[in-house]
């Protein structure tokens, strides 16, 4: 308050001083000056070197590696927006300067056929030439039968771990091991749903180690595993009975037994009531009717393999004529004229 | 949606209890995309300016919109999605504050193998020095922070002006 | 993008056809025994007879290290005349042009850089999470904290390891007190630690920002001095040492030497001479260089003494031991025999089959033209010699060959086809990295400019101009005058233009100094129509500026002189700008006290007769008058001529009568 009072003291004293009335301005009527704009200094700024490119440069110098749209390298002119209307940017799709769309997005800039070209010639030195003899897929599989199958993951992250590059799949045809029938059944049992029929290919896919060398190792201790565990046979196995069969064996069923016996009793029969050979129910029953001597009749041989097909094929119409006809051929049985 | 549509004005003259008392089967493919997501309001006399991303809508992503963050993490059996989700939110709200009033873009991120690449347009409204000094400190401090290293690759703009698309 | 890549490999599959084939394989082999006692193995070797399997050679894998694929595929990349470093932002707007420009971009990157480190040292906790493999050190924020923080044997230890200098002392002084007996090894340690950084702590390592502007020609003439630090903490250590091994006196040597206590390293010496300790051949290294700054006379007989000792102890003599001879001979390059020996350093080391590096080079060559008017071949044949071949860093005096070469071959030689055959060799693989700090770069590109302007054409002048400016260099003012001299010598008035361009972007033409020869070159004769207007343009530029930064309130805006306000009118008026001549004239009348001297007769001349001609006798009065007061010889001619060839009312008859 005493500071206002002071002014105010000081003013009347100016005023008594100055004998003049103090100026009433109006405010509005005269134009104040105006002050100085602080205008920013801003810096030139050079016209975009693409200007000064020539156009026989190389483009793999100015875009060696992969990097963000530049507007001011890039020496054409291109556009990317969507316009609606006459409204947007009067109409005009927006170009490159100040275009963010095109810098979202990835540009192959730095592999145009150009680079390609000359990244292969540099990196041809670390190339050897495709072994002679492994022209086609088939001496593949028949020099190097076993397929080995590992995958790397690239991420985009800041760490090279990952979990799925542990696994490691071996793949190999049956075919080319060497396996008995027994093995072979045995392998199958062993195997299971890893075995795949069509094309006689066995798969090993493990994964249970932290690592893939040692993924690796495990699955080829594996393979060989399999292949000595085929080739054993375990005292048990000879308990198998015909209910764990893969197979219908003519050899050890119920109708061989029933056939032998069928024929023996047939030859029985002609021999005490039919002597003439015309007159036999079953003329070409050798003399001496043993099981052996009847295995090695072809027409059982035929009823043999009928019989077989019929059972582990299952029935169609080649397997049950087949049947037929063989039935036929071992009763002598004869379609009587019409 | 402009009061001028022709087609409004026609069913407009009709009696109102024939148009809105109808019955109806949609006819069209559902959509279920959020319209109204990502809406500027209109100003009366068309002052607000907008960029060509405003512009988009979020619904248009993909269409005339490319995304702004691109890596690897929502592709199949691809890990990491929710880190890089959370870094990307934080590279962006600190280039916000680093570069403050000299954003004139979205803060684009790419990643490229342990790379992380950030572009953006950016305003000449300071010195050269001043943007060299700013994109130094940024990469030291998240590289750091990201335990990978991180570029940043500027465009700058002048004004405003080149900026806007539209005005609404 | 993630791809999975598959790397499907078909083996050489053993067909196990019998069991010593599978004994390679450890799983195998462990399993069979495992299963020998119980199971029967029947399987027989038979696979249809003979099995001829055909030998498919599958060639060996070509050696490659990591690097290998990646250093191949930068090799097909060239080098982009129009860009600017790598270290710049690539952006019109940011990237930097004038010298001033380079070195302030660069080194506010690295203040960048530094507040970020400033930022993570004061706030590391919030740094600590990384979930990245492997773990990438560079990225570990930096360790505050000692895991040994009271003063013991393991403290002491772990300072060392980490180089914490001060703080190692610190723990010493405080065992010391205690009384605690340290193990010889780790005295001998610390007393390598000591000895090494001179008792203080070393400096945070620069970053590659900052070495690129770590020299400049201030630093080039800083003399060497001593800063060993005597009676310190090291020699209390040395002293206290329960035995003085010989390792302990090599350190201390050493440490004596890097640090250029020239006198004590050699008391040393003797020292263990008399003691008949073993000096060991590094130390020798450190010893040769210093032998100019510590004998006046018999310089050379002294090196050789020590050669000799280090004969005596069997060393074999390796790039650095001539190299340190070299070092030696280069600091006595005053005297003329150390050309000779330096020859005889070089057929020496031919002999061990030692190649000499770029550094030798680069003391030979410092050796040789010492003084400037030394001629002598050698550099045509270290030229020859290293032609064509690519370099790795060996010395930190490899660096300096580039741009001695060319100095010395500007200064010493004047010779253009050696200056070529030097750049060609800049450019053979990677050698351009030897070129690494801007202070080479500018004088290498300097002194190469400098010989192509004295001989070369015009042409091949201002090609390698537009190649070489300003992505990689940027000529200072005194560049720019070379090649003002070289476009008068050769007639090249039409490169002016792109020229004025580049000083406007350098920001040259604020100095007077400059812009006076630039513009009395402009206006030496007449050129055709377009080139004349292209001046005129650079001098109404020149007018807009000058006022424009006075409007703008500039506080250092461009001093022109009178010469300079001369020229840029006869230049304004020879392309029939009569308004600018005018303008001009008339701010210089207006501001006369801001131009240092006086417009000359001839610009004053023109600009009158053009008076005349465009029928302007208010004008041409006002020049006369100038003309008068300036008192120049020509004033009568003009009055004469205003009179009688101009239509004059009588006011203003009176008023030339007057001024006569």
């Amino acid at each position: 308050m005493s500071v206002l009072h002071k002014k105010q003291a000081q003013t009347i004293t100016d005023d008594q001083q100055d004998e003049e009335f103090r100026t009433f301005e109006i405010p509005g009527l005269k134009a104040k000056e105006e002050r100085k704009k602080m205008r920013r200094r801003t810096k030139k700024v050079h016209p975009p070197r693409h200007l000064r490119m020539r156009t026989d440069q190389e483009w793999i110098n100015v875009w060696p590696t992969a990097s963000t749209f530049k507007w001011s390298a890039v020496p054409f002119p291109v556009r990317q927006g969507f316009v609606k209307t006459q409204t947007e940017n009067e109409g005009v799709i927006p170009g490159k300067y100040a275009n963010a769309e095109l810098m979202k997005i990835p540009n192959f800039l730095h592999l145009t056929p150009g680079h390609i070209k000359k990244h292969c010639q540099a990196i041809k030195k670390f190339c050897t030439a495709w072994p002679r003899g492994l022209e086609t897929d088939e001496s593949c599989e028949k020099y190097f039968p076993l397929e080995v199958v590992e995958s790397d993951y690239c991420v985009s992250g800041p760490s090279i771990r990952d979990p799925r590059a542990r696994q490691v799949t071996v793949k190999v045809k049956l075919s080319k091991l060497d396996l008995d029938y027994h093995a072979r059944d045995k392998m199958l049992r062993l195997v299971g749903n890893k075995y795949n029929h069509e094309t006689d290919e066995l798969t090993l896919t493990t994964d249970r180690c932290p690592l893939k060398k040692q993924n690796h190792d495990y699955a080829m201790y594996l393979l060989t595993a399999l292949y000595h565990e085929s080739w054993a046979r375990e005292p048990w196995e000879a308990e198998k009975t015909e209910a764990d069969m893969e197979r219908y064996f003519w050899d050890q069923s119920k109708s061989k037994s029933g056939i032998i016996s069928l024929l023996t009793r047939i030859k029985n029969i002609d021999k005490t009531s039919h002597s003439e050979p015309d007159a036999r129910l079953i003329p070409y029953l050798p003399e001496d009717v043993t099981e052996e001597t009847l295995l090695l009749l072809p027409e059982l041989q035929t009823y043999k393999e009928a019989v077989e097909d019929l059972i582990n094929e299952g029935e169609n119409h080649t397997t049950v004529m087949n049947y037929k006809n063989s039935v036929k051929k071992l009763l002598n049985i004869k379609t009587p004229p019409s | 949606m402009s009061v001028c549509n022709p087609n409004r004005m026609l069913l407009l003259k009709q009696p109102i209890r024939s148009w809105c008392m109808r019955r109806a089967i949609q006819t069209t493919s559902v959509t279920n995309k959020n319209l109204r997501a990502g809406q500027y309001k209109s100003t009366i006399h068309r002052t607000k300016p907008l960029t060509y991303e405003e512009t988009q809508q979020p619904f248009k992503i993909g269409a005339t919109k490319s995304w702004n963050s691109w890596n690897t993490s929502n592709l199949h059996e691809e890990g990491r999605a929710s880190e890089t989700t959370t870094e990307d939110m934080f590279i962006r709200k600190f280039m916000g504050g680093t570069w403050h009033r000299l954003l004139a873009s979205e803060v684009i991120i790419k990643r490229r193998h342990n790379m992380i690449i950030i572009a953006c347009l950016v305003f000449q409204a300071v010195p050269p020095r001043k943007m060299y000094f700013l994109s130094g400190y940024t990469e030291e401090l998240l590289s750091t922070f990201l335990n990978c290293p991180v570029k940043v690759e500027l465009q700058t703009v002048k004004d405003k002006k080149d900026i806007i698309f539209k005005y609404i | 993008m993630a791809t999975s890549v598959n790397s499907t490999c078909r083996v050489l599959y053993l067909h196990v056809q019998n069991v010593s084939r599978c004994s390679s394989r450890p799983f195998c082999c462990s399993y069979r025994r495992t299963q020998q006692s119980s199971v029967s193995t029947e399987r027989k070797a038979d696979h249809g007879g003979t099995n001829t399997v055909e030998t498919i050679i599958v060639p060996r894998r070509k050696k490659r290290d990591s690097l290998s694929i990646l250093r191949a595929l930068s090799s097909t990349v060239g080098k982009d005349f129009t860009a600017a470093h790598n270290r710049y932002l690539d952006d019109p707007f940011l990237i930097p042009v004038s010298i001033r420009e380079k070195q302030t971009y660069t080194l506010s990157r690295a203040s960048g850089k530094r507040a970020a480190k400033y930022m993570i040292e004061n706030h590391s906790p919030l740094f600590q999470y990384s979930n990245e493999e492997p773990k990438v050190q560079a990225y570990q924020p930096p360790q505050t904290e000692y895991a040994h923080p009271e003063p013991s044997e393991d403290a002491l230890m772990e300072r060392i390891g980490m180089r914490r200098v001060i703080d190692a002392i610190e723990v010493y002084k405080n065992l010391r007190q205690s009384g605690e007996k340290l193990p010889l090894e780790t005295q001998l340690r610390l007393l390598e630690l000591l000895a090494v950084y001179n008792c203080t702590d070393p400096a945070p390592p620069p970053l590659p920002e900052e070495t690129v502007y770590s020299q400049d020609a201030a630093s080039q003439r800083i003399k060497l001095r001593k800063t060993w630090h005597t009676n310190s903490i090291v020699e209390e250590l040395f002293e206290d040492l329960p035995e003085k091994t010989p390792a302990a006196y090599n350190i201390m040597t050493r440490g004596m030497a890097k640090y250029l206590d020239v006198d004590g390293a050699f008391g040393m010496h003797k020292e263990m001479l008399d003691k008949g300790i073993p000096v060991e051949r590094e130390t020798y290294h450190t010893l040769i260089p210093l032998v100019p700054y510590y004998t006046e006379k018999e310089k050379w007989e002294t090196v050789m003494t020590l050669l000799k000792e280090m004969k005596e102890r069997n060393f074999q003599a390796n790039l650095a031991t001539f190299n340190s001879i070299l070092l030696s001979l280069s600091r006595m390059a005053a005297y003329p025999q150390s050309q000779k020996h330096a020859m005889k350093t070089l057929v020496e080391m031919q002999n061990c089959g030692i190649e000499p590096c770029l550094g030798s080079w680069y003391y030979i060559i410092q050796v040789f033209y010492y003084f400037e008017d030394r001629q002598s071949n050698i550099l045509h044949d270290i030229v020859s010699e290293v032609e064509g071949k690519q370099f790795t860093v060996q010395d930190s005096s490899d660096m300096k060959f580039f741009s001695n070469a060319m100095m010395k071959c500007f200064r010493n030689l004047k010779d253009l086809d050696l200056a070529y055959r030097i750049d060609a060799l800049l450019h053979t693989g990677n050698n351009i990295r030897f070129l690494n700090d801007a202070f080479s770069e500018q004088s290498y590109s300097w002194y190469f400019m400098q010989l192509l302007c004295m001989f070369e054409t015009m042409d091949k002048i201002m090609e390698y101009y537009e190649r070489i400016v300003p992505s990689m260099w940027t000529p200072a003012a005194s560049g720019m005058g070379e090649l003002l001299k070289a476009i008068e010598l050769h007639d090249g008035f039409e490169h002016i233009p792109r020229i004025w361009s580049d000083v406007v972007m350098f920001d040259y033409m604020r100095s007077d100094s400059f812009t006076e020869p630039l513009f009395a070159l402009m206006t030496k004769k007449t050129h055709p129509e377009e080139l004349q207007s292209q001046f005129a343009d650079i001098a109404e530029y020149m007018i807009g500026r000058w006022k424009q930064e006075r409007v703008d309130e500039y506080t250092n805006p461009i001093q022109m002189t009178a010469t300079n306000v001369s020229y840029i009118i006869i230049l304004c008026l020879r392309s029939d700008r009569f308004e600018s001549a005018w303008s001009m004239f008339q701010t210089y009348k207006q501001h006369d006290r801001m131009f240092s001297g006086i417009l000359s007769d001839e610009s004053l001349v023109a600009l009158t007769n053009t008076c005349i001609e465009q029928k302007q006798p208010e004008k041409a009065i006002e020049c006369l008058s100038v003309v008068g007061n300036l008192g120049l010889q020509n004033h009568k001619e003009l009055a004469e001529k205003i009179l009688t060839e101009m239509d004059l009312s009588e006011s203003q008859k009176q008023h030339i009568d007057v001024l006569m």
